[in-house]
């Protein structure tokens, strides 16, 4: 057969499998989602009498940024209040390159959403490892950077009146306020999609997990940095665009619009709305539409301008929202339709067989590693081989958590060598480790929030995957699809092997605490590791727990994998354990073998 | 005296008094003109072009900051000095905005490289005295 | 009985019939005013007070043309100093097809275009920037105010006389930006009268070392062009340095907020002159007088917040004569165009003229379209918390003092 003819036949092959992955993944929320589509589009027919086109466009250009800021509050958990700024830059960026060239008018917008992009990862580096409150209070005064530029540079802002921009056609239509609404409509309508599509890969569970817990995220070896780098940038985008497309529908950019307030009232958005749904954020516009009806009755009521009650408005919404521990308008929406009509489950697992990585020794030489004055490892050396169970004991202080640290590269050591096969490890991060093939469990039953057991072992898949990226994603290339079955085979090995795969579509927060650490040890053994460290897998077990701990624990033996096993509990190190090392002050005090090698 | 002797008195007093005032309020264009002022030496610093209608003499030139304001006078009736100002600066299209009260006419300029106001009144009978404001654009 | 109930309600009929019919011949003239009702409330009231009365009045008398009679009605949007929500503000204007665009020049650069496709005029009854009005290339932008232009140059012409050495205070707001482009021009002639050129930040609560610089550079007197805030921030750093130089201002020194401010130490207001644009006109007061008890008449005279020798000093509303005179001048244009097509009005609006408020005339032409000459700008001075003419300016000393208390 002839390369095109070849080339047609698999693109015919992989037209039907999207249809049918479409069809099998079709959810009632789909259709409601559908359906808000349809009447978001017909919206300025319907109502047109009652609220003026324009105002409709300019409602939907924020809906759009606000949908945008989603990725980064919604997907990352990370609280920005720079989308105002983004939406600035791009309105700015296009108003310049309008004003100065005679590029069409879209790609003008797209020029602001790159630039816009440009300042989101920026300011993504710049807040990529801080805590949230940080990250909030930072990002408020990249909103007030931009808003003071724009006042004081009136080259840049064409000062109070603004910087006017010629009118141009859009997508060959006359660039009236209806062809501005649909455009805003379909350009949320696909970045709403892309939320979807990102929040159910790779992307979006990795994270969530990072969002949820980062210390569980880290030992999964998730590369949180450079997601939440990437998450701002995305969001930026997207918000830069809407801005690109805003700035030509009011025809004059200006400098008193995109200040702190704009950020503001598109962070209410996003809450109000519902950050995690895609449809949310836009939820969160119509509300905030509502709210400046409402401040325009108070204001006429009080014979002063409405705008003057509008952020109070905005806050007091917030905080009922906030305090009232009331979830946000669309997931509240979804969960009652979901009582009303629960969504189909899962009804068989994926095929495929799991990957399996190569074997091999782990070797710690001489690892030292001080805090201040206090040593808290000394020359400890090891050696973990395959299809053997080593455990780590010791009293509180003799070093055990340390060392496993140190071996995860959680913690740099300050003397010695650690080498996996023939990859040099002392001075990789946990992220590399987890890629090499050694990751670890927490201490703690650490969870990441609302996500399923199935989407909890993901994160752990993820960081086997090749073709699993954020666009691979969005646009569902027939590679992300197959290695997407591939990664469910997988997990669902690993949760089988914890005895968890009847509980896949359950959400992680109904397990209990035992539920919880197997859980985390299925989404380690989901990193196709060839060396496991659990740190105190035992802790508050009950005896039945127990039992199955022990079960795991052989079965991670008998499938060939070096565990490194760091306990208090001395029955199960007996039960389990081929070699016991016994710390004390730092230093290994006394080696046991067990007669099983 | 009788009351129509009273009332008679009074009506001509009364038109004496209403005469007396209408004489004061023809007093200015009515009044007989002294001697002209004297003209200036040499000519005022005008912006080039700037037109000057026939019958018009120059009498000084001040410097008022950036702004310079040239007197002077022009022969006859107020009116006709407006028209003449108006033809004048259309003709050598300046911009102009009037306005015509009974005994006094502006005509604000805008051309060239400059700005200002000529503003006439009519001193008396058969003189209209001129105020020439130019501002540099 | 019976005959008179019908031939009563026939006659009923009949009179709902007339009343019906006369209904259907009276239209509205709409004048939208778009001002920063929320940002700058004395701005914005003063511009729709101005044009309120002026439509109340027009209403009550009715204007009648081309068979129908039409009355005048105001529609208030606030701008906020937002460029893009004057854009907006306008766009629902010409929905709701307005005759006219009453503005305080907020957003007139973006937003004339859109008024210039239905041939709306637009009239700017505050900002006074030369950029913003150019009847060859925005024929329907027109403006009833004292120009940048005006101001810069007539406080110029009565301050270089003086042989002060002048420091030019403005601040970082677009007013005084668009005020110092003005000064730099009215002084580029005379730049041995310049002392020095400083900016003031308006952000700043103290402008002490700025009016030090000042005093360093051997300033003999300050022209400050700033909002009134900022002005009134000017003065007192001054005073309270213990510097009595005589300052200058614009019309933002009538503004209440700097007697205001200032209201504990009213010496530091004596001597304080601005330019602003006269009030009377060559036809003496008495017009004045009518237009400003018909305002306090309809909106209560407004009131400064301070007294003067124990009585309360009321703002004379100056700027509301500006756009009361243009909605007068709109409904003289439908009158001249017959209706209100907006193509004859707008044409029309560049023939008619009318008499203003002060008595002085008010028209625009085809070529100029600006209402308030640069020789029409006067000076006065503050003493105890009400100002007068100033004696030392020709046409200034002919002009008479305007109450202010009540």
């Amino acid at each position: 057969m002839s390369t095109p003819a070849a080339a047609a036949v698999r693109t015919g092959v992989a037209l039907r499998e999207t249809l049918a992955s479409a069809r099998e993944s079709w959810t009632d929320t789909a259709t409601a989602g559908g359906a808000v589509a349809v009447a978001a589009a017909l919206a300025p027919f319907v109502l047109g009498g009652l609220i003026a086109t324009d105002t409709l466009a300019s409602g939907a250009y924020l809906a759009l940024a606000a949908t945008g800021l989603g990725l980064c509050v919604g997907l990352a958990g990370v609280p920005s209040l720079a989308q105002g700024a983004f939406v600035g830059t791009g309105a700015f960026a296009a108003a310049h390159v309008l004003r100065h060239t005679q590029l069409p008018a879209e790609l003008c917008a797209l020029i602001g959403a790159i630039a816009a992009a440009g300042l989101g990862t920026a300011a993504g580096f710049a807040v990529r490892s801080l805590d949230a409150v940080r990250v909030a209070v930072g990002t408020w005064l990249l909103s007030w950077l931009l808003a003071l530029a724009l006042g004081a540079l009136p080259w840049l802002s064409g000062g109070a009146q603004g910087l006017v921009v010629p009118t141009r056609r859009l997508f060959g239509f006359s660039p009236t306020p209806l062809v501005h609404y649909e455009l805003a409509v379909i350009l949320t309508g696909l970045c709403a999609l892309a939320l979807v599509a990102l929040r159910r890969g790779p992307f979006g569970l990795d994270l969530a997990a990072a969002a949820r817990h980062r210390g569980a995220a880290a030992a999964l070896g998730v590369p949180m940095e450079r997601l939440r780098v990437g998450a701002f940038a995305a969001s930026a985008f997207v918000g830069g665009l809407a801005g690109g497309f805003a700035v030509q529908l009011d025809i004059v950019a200006d400098p008193t619009a995109y200040g702190p307030l704009l950020s503001f009232e598109l962070l209410v958005a996003v809450l109000v709305g519902g950050a995690a749904a895609a449809l949310g954020p836009s939820a969160g516009v119509v509300v905030l539409g509502l709210i400046a009806l409402a401040a325009r009755a108070l204001g006429g009521l009080a014979g002063v301008s409405g705008s003057r009650f509008q952020p109070m408005l905005e806050a007091l919404l917030l905080l009922a929202v906030l305090t009232t521990g009331g979830n946000a308008f669309v997931p509240a929406a979804i969960a009652s339709a979901r009582r009303l009509r629960p969504e189909r489950r899962r009804q068989s697992r994926p095929a495929g067989a799991p990957a399996r990585r190569r074997r091999e020794l782990l070797r710690a030489d001489e690892l030292s590693k001080r805090f201040g004055t206090v040593t808290a490892v000394d020359g400890v050396s090891l050696e973990l081989m395959p299809r053997t169970i080593t455990a780590l004991v010791g009293p509180n202080g003799s070093g055990k958590t340390t060392v496993l640290r140190l071996l995860a590269g959680a913690q740099p050591p300050d003397h010695g060598r650690i080498t996996l096969g023939s990859h040099e490890l002392t001075a990789a991060s946990a992220a590399e480790r987890v890629q090499i093939g050694l990751v670890r469990t927490l201490q703690t039953r650490a969870y990441f929030g609302e996500l399923t057991v199935l989407q909890h072992a993901l994160v752990g898949t993820n960081r086997t995957r090749r073709h699993g990226g954020a666009v691979r994603a969005l646009v569902s290339t027939p590679l992300y699809r197959a290695e997407n079955r591939l990664a469910e085979a997988q997990t669902f090995a690993a949760l089988e092997t914890v005895g968890l795969a009847a509980d896949a579509d359950r959400p992680a927060s109904e397990l209990t605490g035992a539920g919880r650490q197997r859980l985390m040890i299925a989404a380690a053994l989901a990193t196709n590791p060839s060396v496991f460290l659990l740190d105190e897998p035992s802790a508050g077990a009950a005896p039945e727990d127990l039992e199955r701990l022990t079960a795991i624990l052989r079965r991670l033996k008998a499938d060939g994998l070096a565990v490194l096993l760091v306990e208090h509990n001395l029955s199960l190190v007996r039960a389990v354990a081929d070699e016991t090392l016994e710390l004390e002050l730092g230093r290994v005090v006394r080696r046991e073998t067990n007669g099983r090698l | 005296m009788s009351r129509i002797g009273v009332l008679s008195v009074f009506v001509v007093l009364l038109a004496a008094a209403c005469g007396s005032e209408k004489k004061s309020e023809e007093g200015k264009a009515e009044k007989e003109c002294g001697a002209a002022p004297a003209a200036m030496a040499g000519q005022p610093t005008l912006p080039a072009k700037f037109p000057t209608p026939d019958m018009v003499t120059y009498t000084a030139e001040k410097k008022t900051g950036p702004s310079t304001i040239v007197s002077g006078y022009r022969e006859g009736e107020l009116a006709e000095a407006f028209d003449d100002y108006k033809s004048a600066f259309s003709s050598a299209g300046y911009v102009t905005k009037d306005e015509k009260e009974e005994d006094d006419a502006e005509v604000n300029f805008s051309g060239g490289s400059s700005t200002g106001q000529v503003k006439m009144i009519q001193s008396c009978k058969d003189r209209t005295t001129l105020s020439i404001t130019i501002r540099p654009q | 009985m019976r005959a008179s109930a019908a031939t009563l309600a026939a006659l009923a009929l009949v009179a709902a019939g007339c009343g019906h019919s006369s209904a259907s011949k009276q239209r509205t003239i709409l004048i939208a005013v778009d001002a920063p009702f929320s940002r700058s409330p004395y701005i914005g009231n003063t511009i729709a007070n101005g044009g309120r009365l002026a439509s109340d009045q027009l209403t009550l008398r009715g204007i009648t043309t081309g068979g129908a009679t039409y009355r005048v009605r105001i529609l208030q949007l606030d701008n906020a100093l937002s460029p893009s929500r004057a854009v907006a503000n306008v766009r629902r204007a010409l929905r709701e097809h307005a005759t006219a665009i009453l503005t305080d020049g907020t957003g007139v650069d973006a937003a004339w275009r859109l008024a210039d496709k239905q041939h709306v005029p637009v009239c700017i009854a505050y900002q006074g920037g030369s950029k913003l009005v150019n009847p060859e290339n925005r024929p329907n932008v027109f403006r009833i105010a004292p120009t940048d232009h005006g101001l810069a140059f007539r406080l110029a012409e009565y301050l270089v006389p003086k042989r002060l050495k002048i420091a030019l205070l403005t601040d970082d707001s677009d007013y005084g930006q668009a005020g110092r482009d003005a000064l730099d021009d009215a002084f580029r002639t005379v730049p041995k009268a310049v002392a020095a050129r400083i900016t003031l930040p308006a952000s700043a609560s103290d402008l002490a070392p700025q009016v030090l610089e000042a005093r360093r550079s051997g300033a003999t007197a300050l022209l400050v062009w700033a909002r009134p805030a900022v002005l009134g921030k000017t003065i007192a750093a001054t005073r309270s340095a213990g510097w009595h130089v005589p300052v200058y201002s614009t019309p933002a020194a009538e503004d209440p907020v700097v007697r205001q401010q200032l209201a504990d130490h009213p010496s530091w207001v004596d001597g304080l002159t601005f330019a602003s644009g006269r009030m009377t006109a060559e036809l003496g007061p008495a017009p004045w007088s009518t237009f400003e008890a018909s305002y306090e008449t309809a909106f209560g005279a407004t009131s400064v917040g301070v007294k003067s020798h124990g009585r309360r000093v009321i703002a004379p509303p100056d700027y509301a004569m500006y756009s009361y005179d243009f909605v007068n001048l709109l409904a003289a244009a439908v009158q001249s165009a017959s209706g209100t097509d907006p193509a004859k009005v707008l044409s029309a609006l560049n023939q008619v003229t009318t008499r203003g408020a002060n008595g002085d005339e008010r028209g625009f032409n085809e070529r100029n379209h600006e209402g308030v000459v640069d020789d029409d700008v006067y000076f006065a001075r503050f003493r105890d918390m009400v100002f007068r003419p100033v004696g030392d300016d020709p046409l200034s000393s002919t002009l008479p003092e305007i109450s202010q208390v009540r």
